[in-house]
């Protein structure tokens, strides 16, 4: 039996195990498509693991290639399906800064109207996966039939969603099990910097899963709140920039946490930008918070952190 | 002929339960679905992986499906419908059912893969924990009946059905059951967003065809299980006996897969701490509270 086992690595009890590399995604039930966390799994337990995108963004334009503004919003908002509208509205804000023009309050307004729309869509996404992860059918069901309706909904259909998303909310904190499964898993350890949106928010409360959960359900009511005082959703477009240079920044609050982009426009052209996301700093995260834990704990740590692939930054 | 007829209203309540799964997941209600679901599975590539443990492989769906055959072989329908009233008949049907362990076990190991391998273990894991309680409220079931017959059983419930007797014991074994029965949330060995499916992930084909079908057996077994020991069995007015017996097996069947789907999956860790601590002690007390009833109350 020592001849077997001497050179196997030790588990935290002591006992000699053999380790599995183990992959999870790109395609996995549990993670949004295009995210491979590899988990390296002493039986149930996970010893260590890091979570790579292979859908995210390359943050530099081709070489001497300029792209013209219009196709440069399109790009970026088609490369982040999960918030075209915030990166839409990211890009829309660079351009136009860097062209010069000043603010608009009534675009201002509507755009902030779609963009905590698209808010309240991601997180209900985001509990309907996490409904997916716990095999928690009601939830899965519920969330994706709500952000599909927020989805398609004017800013008066909103409003009278209203006391179903509040059900919804009341109806969770009411589920047996759900806390025991959340609570005191994904805890960030203290002093972690480059934490932003939900993550960090929650961060400032016991900063687990359970914590990141009622954070983005209180995220959804005061996005509604902000929707009934302000009024319709506007689609962010380009204003018109003329043929417009200059240097021009944004940052945009996406779902997910804050977005920065720095552009340089010439002759209402975008001749370089760079892009900065919660998600590129979140994802770095993964390794600290699979140590140690079971594989579901582990999973559902990941799953809490709501990355989105597409929006990390290579 | 008690053979076939079991075997008959066994296969009727799969493919019901299979039509009422289909319609919570999906919202419609289509008794063609399980049929060509499983004329689907016939038709399909039955992949086999890379290096597996053929034995262990190919045996692992079909001994499930005996498995929850044989559980059912000692459960009556009605007074003289059962396939074998056996002396000990409840003993057996713990004796069949520790064999879902060594199935799971199976296909876990079969197929090399780690999803399925972790599911596997996980099953084992989980077994510890749950295994007194589907053996210790059998115990008080048993000492009220004081026989091991299954008829003699439902018998003894004539006037008073074990769920209020023992409501503690139906409890537990009705939890334990849906754990055995590996259904949401005790799903940990299959856990699609945790092992995107677990020892089911590496069958497909006609062998998931054979899976699915005996999970789903299994689960009508333990439901017909509950209903002989604790739901008074085929009494009930006005419908014949074995009628009694279906509605009943159907209706603890629904309630297990509607529990699921209302709650997410319970923590391995939390699962294995609550059976020993609470529900052990909990099914000694049932124990304890049945003997006295058995010996005060005539």
């Amino acid at each position: 039996m020592i001849e077997v086992t001497k050179d196997l690595p030790r588990s935290a009890d002591g006992l000699a195990m053999d380790w599995m590399k183990v992959p999870f995604g790109p395609v996995f039930p549990g993670l949004p498509g295009g995210l491979k966390l590899t988990l390296t799994l002493d039986g149930d337990g996970v010893t260590e693991g890091q979570a790579t995108s292979l859908v995210g963004m390359i943050n530099e334009s081709e070489e001497g290639k300029e792209i013209d503004a219009e196709t440069f919003i399109e790009r970026l908002a088609s490369a982040m399906p999960l918030a075209s509208v915030s990166y839409r509205l990211l890009a829309c804000l660079a351009i136009e800064r860097a062209a010069g023009l000043e603010n608009d309050s009534a675009t201002d307004q509507a755009r902030a109207v779609a963009l905590e729309c698209e808010r309240i869509a991601s997180h209900l996404g985001w509990l309907a996966q996490t409904g997916r992860q716990l095999g928690f059918a009601w939830l899965t069901d519920r969330a994706a039939t709500l952000q599909l309706e927020i989805r398609r909904a004017s800013g008066k259909r909103l409003l009278e969603l209203t006391p179903a998303l509040h059900a919804l909310a009341a109806r969770l904190g009411r589920t047996p099990l759900l806390k025991s499964r959340l609570k005191g898993i994904g805890i960030l350890p203290s002093g972690t910097g480059g934490l932003s949106g939900p993550v960090a928010r929650a961060a400032d409360d016991a900063g687990d899963a359970w914590a990141r959960l009622w954070q983005r359900l209180d995220e959804i009511i005061t996005s509604l709140d902000y929707i009934k005082a302000t009024g319709e959703p506007g689609l962010p477009v380009l204003r018109n920039i003329g043929r417009g240079s200059g240097t021009g920044e944004a940052t945009v609050e996406t779902p997910r946490g804050e977005a920065q982009l720095s552009l340089i426009l010439e002759h209402g052209q975008v001749k370089s930008y760079r892009l900065d996301t919660a998600c590129s700093h979140h994802i770095g995260l993964v390794a600290k918070l699979v140590e140690g834990r079971e594989l579901g704990d582990a999973l559902v740590a990941v799953g809490s952190l709501d990355l989105s692939p597409w929006e990390v930054i290579s | 002929m008690n053979f076939v007829i079991v075997l008959v209203a066994l296969l009727g309540s799969v493919w019901l339960l299979a039509v009422v799964e289909g319609w919570t997941t999906t919202g419609r209600l289509r008794p063609a679905a399980p049929l060509l679901s499983g004329l689907a599975h016939l038709g399909r590539e039955s992949i086999v992986p890379r290096t597996p443990d053929r034995v262990f492989f190919e045996t692992a769906p079909v001994l499930l499906l005996i498995v929850a055959v044989l559980g059912a072989a000692v459960l009556p329908l009605a007074p003289t419908l059962v396939i074998a009233d056996l002396a000990t008949g409840a003993l057996f049907i713990n004796a069949a059912l520790a064999y879902v362990l060594v199935a799971l076990i199976m296909a876990g190991w079969g197929p090399n893969g780690a999803y399925a391998m972790i599911g596997g273990w996980r099953f084992l894991g989980q077994l510890i924990a749950y295994a007194m309680l589907i053996v210790m409220p059998i115990t008080a079931v048993a000492m009220r009946a004081e026989s091991l017959v299954t008829t003699v059983i439902v018998g003894s419930q004539d006037g008073l059905w074990n769920i209020v007797y023992q409501p503690l014991g139906f409890v537990l074994f009705f939890i334990a059951a849906m754990a055995l029965a590996f259904r949401a949330p005790f799903d940990l060995p299959t856990a699609p967003g945790e092992l995107g499916g677990g020892v089911d992930a590496e069958y497909t084909g006609v062998r998931l065809g054979v899976l699915r079908l005996a999970r789903l057996t299994l689960v009508i077994t333990l439901a017909s299980a509950t209903t002989v020991f604790y739901l008074g069995g085929w009494h009930g007015p006005l419908l014949p006996p074995w009628a009694w017996s279906l509605i009943k097996t159907l209706a603890v069947a629904v309630s297990m897969l509607l529990a699921g789907r209302y709650l997410p999956r319970i923590r391995e860790a939390d699962l294995m701490r609550w059976c020993w601590t609470l529900g052990i002690p909990l099914a000694l007390l049932n124990i304890i509270v049945v003997g006295l009833l058995v010996l005060v109350v005539p």
